[in-house]
């Protein structure tokens, strides 16, 4: 486990918040596949509120084919909480 | 996903559900692509309906000869939030409204390598993008900063003047000569166009298109810059 800021995707907008993200990673039997990430719901707010950020889930996996054209997926979703108080 | 900047008050979180797809193809072909697809859904956020998002970013390159390289990159993006501060009303009382941007971003990357110490490059960018407001909503805090929930806003009565809609253009040209080791001669050549602004009491067109570009103000500059080596 590590803090992570700004974990960027696709649909950036999407996670903005400092917080806790588990990040495993495993050998796959595939050389060509990259280790797939997976992020669960464990917030700790760093900026002093005691106020949930949501509940979230994110998944990304990207894969470099034998013709090294890589393809990829991230899917996710994010629900509920409150937003940074300013 | 906004707080009520510089309020200090929470507002709910919307949520949303993602996937996307990423595609790059081998960057050492002649010819090579990427980028992604991603769809997005908002759920339903207190009054405001539930709606899709998305967003692409799609390029292409090209290098029909070592010396010579096109680029073409488009980016579109569809964002639904949900609602947002507009304006504070004072007293704890909050103006909010779902705001529905499109923009879109289309650019055209040109190298070419005339000699090893003279190249070409060229630049183009146009970007458009819109921005479409709802229902105005009255949201409702107290002293001790009480987070606003969704479900607790309260339409209101109130003329629609957050719409925006902006284009810009920018090209630029740059050749570098380096005509001796060390010793260089730049010349660059920029335009940026931004579109006219809309008049004062019309609402912004809901569109992509370039509308008011060619009308707008434009700005060139050509500069040369020479920096001469004469050794250590």
């Amino acid at each position: 486990m590590r803090l992570e800021r700004d974990v960027q995707s696709p649909m950036g907008t999407l996670l903005h918040c400092p917080r806790r993200v588990a990040r495993p990673s495993w050998p796959t039997t595939y050389p060509g596949c990259r280790p797939q990430q997976g992020s669960y719901p464990a917030y700790t707010p760093t900026d002093g509120w005691a106020l949930n950020r949501g509940s979230w889930f994110n998944f990304n996996t990207v894969a470099q084919l034998p013709s090294f054209d890589f393809v990829g997926v991230e899917t996710g979703v994010n629900v509920g909480g409150w937003t940074c108080a300013s | 996903m906004r707080e009520l900047n510089g309020t200090g008050v929470p507002l709910e979180n919307r949520s949303t559900a993602f996937l996307a797809l990423i595609l790059e193809t081998n960057a050492n072909r002649m010819a090579s692509m990427g980028g992604y697809v991603a769809a997005s859904h908002r759920f339903q956020s207190g009054p405001v309906a539930p709606a899709w998002e998305g967003q692409v970013n799609l390029y292409g390159t090209v290098r029909p000869h070592p010396a010579l390289e096109t680029r073409l990159e488009v980016f579109l993006d569809r964002v639904s939030f949900g609602p947002r501060l507009i304006e504070d009303l004072g007293d704890n009382r909050f103006l909010l409204s779902p705001l529905l941007p499109d923009s879109m971003s289309l650019t055209l990357r040109q190298q070419w390598v005339v000699t090893p110490r003279l190249t070409l490059q060229a630049y183009a960018q146009l970007f458009t993008a819109y921005g479409a407001y709802g229902t105005y909503y009255e949201g409702v805090s107290d002293a001790s900063r009480t987070p606003i929930r969704f479900a607790s806003l309260v339409p209101v009565e109130r003329e629609n003047t957050e719409d925006f809609h902006d284009v810009a253009l920018k090209l630029n040209m740059v050749l570098r000569w380096e005509y001796r080791l060390g010793s260089t001669l730049y010349v660059v050549y920029t335009h940026g166009q931004q579109r006219f602004p809309v008049a004062d009491g019309v609402r912004p067109p809901h569109t992509l298109m370039p509308r008011g570009l060619l009308a707008g103000a434009a700005n060139d500059a050509l500069m040369v810059k020479w920096s001469w080596y004469w050794g250590a």
